[in-house]
């Protein structure tokens, strides 16, 4: 049980240790806090048409908001990728890996990664496995690259991607972590062998859903007191009352 | 339609056109000329006849033959019988309106809003021969007239007392408009000058038995924007008796009554974030039912923020809006803001027998433009010609 009272999962302590519970809430404020940054950039461009502005940003933001947030949780260490232009946060061994697979409300074990898939990405995620043996990633991260060893390291299960929708106006829609599988990098195509939610992150500053608060119109709308005149009263006006 | 039949009737408008040049009436020709836009030129020309004749036949002192009645009909697209004196008309000049933006409005369109109330004032009046409407509940009004002197001539401290006077001293307005017509006013939301309505915008006079108010579609895209024009009209009928059309201080003098109105001061305050919290600002619009920007503007009117916050926190809802981050909700969702008196009169009166088109041909009056202005949408499919383009 995390200090929210959510329940922190088997999966989570398996993999994280006890830091689990502080880490979930770490990604759910890295990924609100990359959306705040995301839509500054977006609402400066003043771009109509196009959230353009939004999406290619958040591809290096969402790293660094991990980094803020995540890299700071006990036990974590920063990293960089060997061909990667960004940082990763690792935790006990496990990578966590941001990826933003919606605009909108497509079901996360639907979602596709752009294909083709970056090397990188391939190497980080291609044919894991969900399995016990704790290899390092050191050679792929700080070393060669070398493909005997990502393979190694794939089958090994050591990242974990924290998946998640969201859009200029909607914020942060839905936020997932488990193991994922690309399971062919020419189409993108993403299995999942562990998945749980993450829960709600922080509110969405400045834009977002409708506010929740009592609207100005609710109250009873009274409708207009209207009554057939009766001759007399016509006959008791007749005279003077229009301006021919 | 045999050469019989169309002979019978070319005979009957013969008939009709002889029958209304007995009691012409030359300023419906003025009206039917103001309500197609069009100048004494541009209808002379379609009839074949010299601007000076229109200008006369207008002014009284001649009077067109039967046939040129006919053209004149057809040109402005009136029944002939429009020209015919007898039925209830109040005169309405452009000038006597409150029209709050004069730079895009032409003479011809300001002629054409002040011809529009004009007939919603006929519609009106046939109606109120039939339906008992609510009686006119302004403080000072009394007998068709606004006695101005019985409200402060302070903007905020006459919003203030127009609250007090209905009866609303406390909280969010919410349905305005609803509010207004249950207080007798007549508020019209239709775009009775087509495309140029927008340019005409809101507008509002006092000139007439029950206050006017219109209010354009384009602003009805945003509901808060649409209540606070409501709002600012309803400051025009009770503070200025003087119309001067698009005069700064009339026009500040109103906004200054609206903003009172939908939020007034000493309530506000409490609602209003420390700093320019747009989220938070949102909300409390939300509440009152009024933009972010006019929050905007309280906050620095009530010295919450400084001038610079407040120029950067304008800026920043512009880039929203730019981005389409703060949607506008359209008044659809809102029946409290969408007129509905006339309407509703109607529907009463059609329940004790009174048919459209009987309404329509007291008042002269096509039957779409009746429908206009009663907010009734014609369900009858459109015909189109289609193939060949001959």
């Amino acid at each position: 049980m995390d200090r929210d009272g959510h329940e922190v999962s088997r999966w989570a302590r398996e993999r994280f240790g006890a830091a689990a519970g502080q880490l979930r809430d770490a990604v759910a404020a890295a990924l609100a806090e990359a959306h705040r940054r995301a839509l500054s950039a977006h609402v400066g461009s003043e771009l109509r048409r196009t959230t353009r502005a939004y999406g290619m940003p958040m591809a290096d933001i969402q790293h660094d908001a991990m980094v803020e947030y995540a890299g700071a949780v006990d036990g974590a260490e920063v990293i960089h990728p060997i061909g990667g232009q960004y940082r990763l946060v690792r935790v006990r061994g496990v990578v966590l890996y941001p990826w933003r697979y919606a605009a909108d409300a497509t079901p996360v074990r639907e979602a596709r990664m752009a294909h083709p898939v970056s090397d990188v990405r391939r190497h980080l995620l291609g044919g894991a496995q969900p399995g016990s043996v704790q290899l390092s990633l050191d050679e792929f991260l700080e070393g060669g690259g070398d493909p005997d060893v990502l393979t190694a390291l794939a089958e090994a299960g050591q990242v974990v991607t924290v998946a998640y929708a969201s859009n200029p106006g909607a914020g942060v829609l839905r936020a997932y972590w488990g193991d994922a599988e690309l399971v062919d990098g020419q189409r993108g195509l993403v299995m999942w062998h562990y998945l749980e939610e993450l829960p709600a992150a922080a509110p969405v500053p400045e834009a977002g859903d409708p506010p929740a608060t009592t609207r100005f119109d609710a109250a009873a709308l009274e409708e207009p007191t209207l009554s057939m005149r009766r001759p007399a009263d016509l006959s008791r006006e007749a005279g003077g009352d229009d301006q021919r | 339609m045999t050469s019989g039949d169309r002979r019978a009737d070319r005979l009957r408008l013969a008939r009709t056109a002889a029958s209304v040049l007995s009691t012409f009436d030359p300023a419906r020709l003025t009206q039917a000329r103001h309500l197609a836009g069009l100048s004494r030129a541009a209808v002379a020309e379609t009839v074949g006849v010299p601007g000076a004749t229109l200008g006369q036949w207008e002014s009284g002192a001649t009077v067109p033959r039967p046939d040129q009645l006919e053209e004149l009909a057809l040109a402005l697209d009136v029944p002939v019988r429009f020209f015919a004196a007898g039925r209830p008309h109040a005169r309405l000049d452009a000038a006597a309106a409150h029209f709050r933006s004069l730079r895009a409005t032409s003479t011809a369109e300001r002629n054409k809003a002040a011809a529009y109330v004009e007939q919603v004032w006929e519609l009106t009046c046939a109606l109120e021969q039939r339906v008992q409407l609510p009686p006119v509940d302004l403080p000072g009004f009394a007998a068709g007239e606004l006695a101005r002197d019985r409200l402060p001539a302070d903007p905020a401290a006459a919003a203030r007392e127009l609250r007090r006077h209905w009866n609303l001293e406390s909280g969010p307005i919410p349905h305005l408009v609803r509010t207004m017509e249950n207080r007798g006013l007549i508020v019209t939301l239709t775009s009775f000058a087509g495309s140029a309505t927008a340019r005409v915008d809101a507008f509002s006079t006092a000139r007439l038995p029950r206050p006017v108010v219109v209010l354009t579609p384009d602003r009805a895209n945003d509901v808060y924007r649409h209540r606070f024009t409501a709002a600012h009209e309803l400051g025009h009928l009770l503070l200025h008796d003087n119309t001067a059309p698009a005069d700064p201080e009339q026009e500040r003098e109103a906004d200054v009554f609206a903003a009172e109105l939908l939020t007034p001061r000493d309530q506000i305050r409490a609602h209003l974030p420390g700093r320019l919290d747009l989220n938070a600002l949102r909300k409390v619009g939300a509440r009152w039912g009024v933009s972010v920007d006019s929050l905007i503007y309280r906050c620095r009117d009530l010295g919450i923020v400084s001038e610079a916050a407040y120029r950067r926190g304008y800026q920043r809802l512009r880039q929203l809006r730019v981005t389409g981050l703060f949607p506008a909700e359209p008044v659809d969702g809102y029946p409290g803001e969408v007129p509905c008196l006339l309407g509703r009169a109607f529907g009463l009166a059609e329940g004790s027998g009174l048919s459209l088109r009987e309404l329509a041909a007291e008042l002269a009056w096509p039957l779409p433009r009746l429908r206009l202005l009663l907010g009734i949408e014609d369900s009858r499919p459109e015909l189109r010609l289609v193939g060949n383009d001959w």
